[in-house]
């Protein structure tokens, strides 16, 4: 294998625990991946199995009750863990960019969007406001937003969900990060705006030669704009690979239910496929391997031990016992 | 030929926006603009289309939980707006609804007995032992028991509360039901649990489905035929596999480019601009400031709607 430029590298088991009253939510239980210069990793999954917990991780954004209680967050070959807030300050925004899901409560409602784009400007900058405000209209421009000096004096209500969208990724960019992390970016939107925003996204992150952590539950998305995908189940990763590799052969049971699950266009089929049950607690998880209890080829030795996440082949992890043992 | 269950013509909904405080100037939101459609008994016409373009209008306004302002709806040969009161809330049983958002549509301090019981006290249909062996054969048809009934809404995770929604909507044995996205809220392993039971009951109680979404995989796999909505009105209709393997309309192709399905490879064709506002559409073809295609007649005449072929109904000057 080539040797590649890692940017983000998540070992020793990343695991975001939530204390609660109610015991402790597991929501990131033992994580570990990279993601290569100028690679886009997308990491998919179903409501609650701890997507964007583990990206509020890279940022150290989990807020109390949830804590980091072990793993290393390598970030450029620094632990971004050791990290004090101060230092971790001047990371985000300029060397790692967040675009979150839902624009209008992401935006302060009360500021310009020129604001919120100078703001981070000048903070990360250091620029005065004259050299801001070009730098931001710049920006504004970057992302196709027809007459930014307009848009500039413009309240984020003013704008429509796409526009909304579009200066959210403007802030997110401003600083050309290293590493974008963008946490379902287009889930708010239209299917038309969708494909606009998509292409936007990838096209300024080749421009500024950044990689991305892409967050999302619908693997259509991942299968066009992702180069290597992990797939996570109630906290966990159960695969990672190649994006052409995870329809053409995937591995882990999970992965294949979720495949099969979605209608396809060109198929016809009176029922679909579907995985039985529904997704584990975390706070009490089925022992083992956390799917076994809804695996197909569950054996007696899942609610055992569970699976590490083993190379299987090149470029190729998967945690579950059927693959990967000797 | 299969009997016609439901018939809408030229149906119109404007909602009135008073921008000024002064009386008399009013502006309309447009949300349904001239809508024609039908359904025969036992089939699933699919309504597709974008956030704004007046699917759940179209919806609300044949079980006329919205007034219309003009058209019409007929149910099994009858006016259902021209009925009122009593001899409304005869018909009305035969039509439901099952709604987008699971957790926003079930009263959280019902239990889900209070819940499903209502429509039987209100139409007068069961009460006592009888009742209570309804409710119980209901739950068991969509795959819950009897020791749910107890339960409050918020105990239940967003399938199985979708299922006590679709539990609701069939405690009548209606005629017709209208799915406005009934899956959109749920993740892709409960969607497909909820459609094979979508599938299941319509074959097993002869259900005929008007089933709104924005996700075209899901009405394809759903629906035998296909109307399309843009702005608030029908560009193109079609029985479902034709409309995918031959899109005739621009919006519809643009639609279809979009679609992320990791066994498709198609050219995307991505669409420039948003979608106007319906309070003041383009003149025109509305979907013209968009199209690839437009020529000079596009944004003065508004095209007619034209059959292609048998059963595919266009809109559009190509």
């Amino acid at each position: 294998m080539a040797e590649r430029r890692v940017i983000l590298k998540i070992r020793g088991d990343l695991k975001t625990y939530f204390f609660t009253f109610d015991g402790v939510a597991k929501a990131v239980d033992g994580v570990n991946f990279e993601i290569a210069e100028g690679e886009t990793f997308g990491l998919v999954g179903e409501t609650g199995c701890g997507k964007s917990v583990t990206a509020l991780s890279v940022l150290r954004l989990v807020d109390p009750p949830g804590r980091i209680v072990s793993g290393e967050i390598l970030f450029e070959g620094e632990d971004l863990l050791k990290k004090k807030e101060r230092e971790m300050r001047e990371v985000r925004g300029d060397k790692i960019g967040m675009i979150f899901q839902d624009p209008m409560s992401s935006l302060n409602p009360v500021m310009t969007v020129g604001f919120q784009l100078k703001e981070s400007i000048k903070l990360h900058k250091g620029l005065r406001e004259k050299k801001a405000e070009l730098l931001a209209m710049e920006m504004l421009e970057q992302v196709r937003i027809p007459e930014p000096s307009k848009v500039m004096r413009r309240f984020p209500h003013e704008l429509s969900g796409g526009m909304q969208q579009r200066v959210m990724i403007g802030i997110a960019l401003c600083c050309h990060p290293k590493l974008i992390i963008a946490d379902e970016p287009t889930t708010a939107l239209d299917v038309t705006i969708q494909a606009q925003i998509l292409r936007l996204i990838r096209d300024l992150k080749h421009d500024f030669g950044s990689s991305m952590l892409m967050i999302t539950h619908n693997l259509g998305l991942v299968s066009k704009y992702c180069d290597r995908v992990g797939v996570m189940y109630a906290g966990s990763l159960v695969e990672v690979c190649d994006v052409s590799t995870i329809f053409s052969e995937p591995l882990h049971p999970y992965t294949r239910g979720l495949i099969e699950a979605i209608p396809k266009v060109n198929a016809e089929r009176e029922a679909l496929p579907v995985i039985p049950g529904r997704i584990p607690d975390i706070i009490l998880p089925p022992p083992g391997c956390k799917f076994h209890p809804r695996c197909r080829e569950a054996g007696p030795g899942c609610p055992e031990e569970r699976p590490p996440l083993r190379q299987v082949k090149p470029d190729h992890w998967v945690a579950c016992v059927n693959y990967g043992g000797e | 030929m299969a009997e016609t269950l439901l018939k809408v013509e030229g149906l119109k909904k404007y909602f009135p926006i008073h921008r000024h405080f002064l009386p008399g100037k009013v502006e309309f939101v447009k949300a349904v603009d001239g809508v024609t459609f039908q359904i025969e008994q036992g089939e699933t016409l699919g309504l597709v289309g974008e956030s704004g373009c007046g699917k759940t209008t179209v919806g609300k306004t044949v079980l006329r939980f919205e007034e219309p302002t003009a058209g019409k709806v007929v149910f099994e040969g009858m006016d259902l707006l021209g009925l009122k009161g009593k001899e409304l809330r005869r018909v009305r049983w035969n039509l439901q609804m099952v709604f987008q958002d699971p957790f926003s549509s079930l009263d959280p301090r019902w239990t889900v007995r209070a819940i499903l019981r209502e429509p039987f006290l209100i139409h007068r249909r069961a009460k006592g032992i009888d009742l209570e062996r309804k409710l119980v054969g209901l739950m068991e048809i969509v795959g819950l028991t009897r020791r749910h009934l107890d339960w409050y809404p918020h105990e239940f995770s967003g399938g199985q509360r979708q299922r006590i929604a679709i539990c609701r909507a069939l405690a009548l044995n209606p005629k017709l039901m209208i799915l406005d996205e009934p899956t959109s809220a749920l993740d892709v392993s409960v969607q497909a649990q909820i459609l094979n039971l979508l599938k299941e009951l319509q074959r097993e109680f002869n259900l005929t489905y008007l089933f709104i979404s924005h996700d075209l995989s899901v009405i394809k796999h759903m629906c035998v035929r296909v109307a399309v909505m843009y702005l608030g009105e029908i560009v193109e209709m079609s029985p479902c596999r034709e409309l995918f393997s031959e899109p005739r309309h621009p919006y519809t192709q643009a639609l279809l480019s979009s679609i992320l399905d990791p066994s498709v490879r198609r050219d995307e064709i991505l669409l420039e601009g948003e979608i106007p506002s319906a309070s003041a559409p383009p003149p025109g073809c509305r979907f013209h400031p968009r199209c690839r295609f437009r020529k000079g007649l596009c944004d003065k005449d508004k095209p007619s709607w034209v059959e292609v072929r048998k059963d595919h109904f266009v809109s559009c000057f190509l």
